[in-house]
């Protein structure tokens, strides 16, 4: 296989502090690297005509991410989300524990909270709770506390590991 | 801090065959898991008002864990052209490599895409090494990079 390793994901946001604070300060996430980017080279990479771009590597777990900001030439799209239906990524899913509190700090950091998506489930095969919330530029986060699911998790990173 | 652990990213696909080769086979992903998805909590949650039928499976490689969607019902929307890099939300995965063409080989093999307008080398005294960007099925932007030291080391490398 030619293939060393998977890197991170990476992802366009309109405002570099603003996703730092939702990102890092609100989820948890640490940054690992600082880049810019520009010149020739780059352009032809990134299909950009004109290009200034910073960005972050951070991590959280084992999660690798970068935040693209692109001074040049700005960004394209909405800030609205994604239909889950839309080819493409889709989400990010994050394992929590007390789903109120998570709400709560998703919007202190600047994301929003889609409550009617709010979802409680309690029935024999599956008991947890659901949240669908948007990071400030309407990525779907996903909050899960489905303590079953987690045990599947737990033995999956250790098959991982060994 | 009531958050333990991030999971998977997502990614919703056209032909849920055709993306596990790509994937799977062609990428090295191995699938860990599969479920499908329906009934009106799941509706819900997904904030789809139609009829929901969902598959997916989880699938793994390194420390990534992808979960591929694939909407039965009701379709999907959206088209396989790849996004331009600037439009808000995500943009690509990043894969380091040993060997750029034949890795570019495979995504062909394997139902992808290579943009070859993108093919770019580097040998600046700060930075040597070789980029290309390719799309999946249904034209995620993967980011192929040949780059003899890894990730650790990419610094501030940029031309006038």
């Amino acid at each position: 296989m030619p293939i060393k390793s998977v890197g991170h994901v990476g992802f366009c946001v309109s405002d570099l502090d603003r996703s730092l604070r939702f990102w890092c300060e609100g989820l948890g996430f640490e940054v690992l690297r600082e880049f810019e980017f520009y010149g020739s080279s780059w352009k032809r990479v990134l299909e950009l005509d004109d290009l200034d771009l910073q960005t972050r590597i951070i991590r959280r777990d084992d999660m690798m991410l970068e935040i693209l900001h692109f001074r040049k030439p700005g960004t394209l799209g909405t800030r609205e989300r994604s239909p889950i239906n839309q080819l493409g990524f889709t989400h990010l899913a994050i394992w929590a524990n007390d789903i109120d509190e998570v709400a709560q700090r998703v919007v202190d950091y600047g994301g929003s909270v889609i409550e009617s998506a709010r979802t409680i489930f309690d029935h024999p095969k599956i008991k947890g709770e659901w949240l669908i919330c948007t990071d400030p530029d309407g990525i779907r986060v996903e909050f899960v506390d489905y303590p079953a699911g987690e045990a599947v998790l737990q033995r999956e990173k250790s098959e991982a590991k060994g | 801090m009531p958050i333990k652990m991030v999971g998977h990213i997502g990614l919703c696909v056209s032909d849920l065959d055709r993306a596990l080769r790509f994937w799977c086979d062609g990428l090295g992903f191995e699938v860990l898991r599969g479920a499908p998805f329906y009934g009106s909590s799941w509706k819900r949650v997904m904030e789809i008002d139609d009829d929901l039928y969902l598959q997916t499976k989880m699938i793994r490689r390194d420390h990534l864990k992808l979960e591929i969607l694939y909407f039965e019902k009701p379709g999907h929307c959206g088209t396989s052209e790849r996004r331009p890099m600037n439009k808000l939300g995500f943009t690509h995965l990043a894969v380091w490599v040993r060997d750029i063409e034949e890795v570019a080989k495979r995504v062909v093999d394997y139902g992808g895409s290579i943009v070859e307008s993108t093919r770019t080398i580097f040998d600046h005294p700060k930075l040597q090494g070789k980029w290309l960007i390719c799309t999946d099925p249904d034209g995620i932007r993967v980011e192929l990079v040949e780059y003899p030291d890894g990730e650790s080391v990419l610094e501030h490398v940029n031309e006038k």
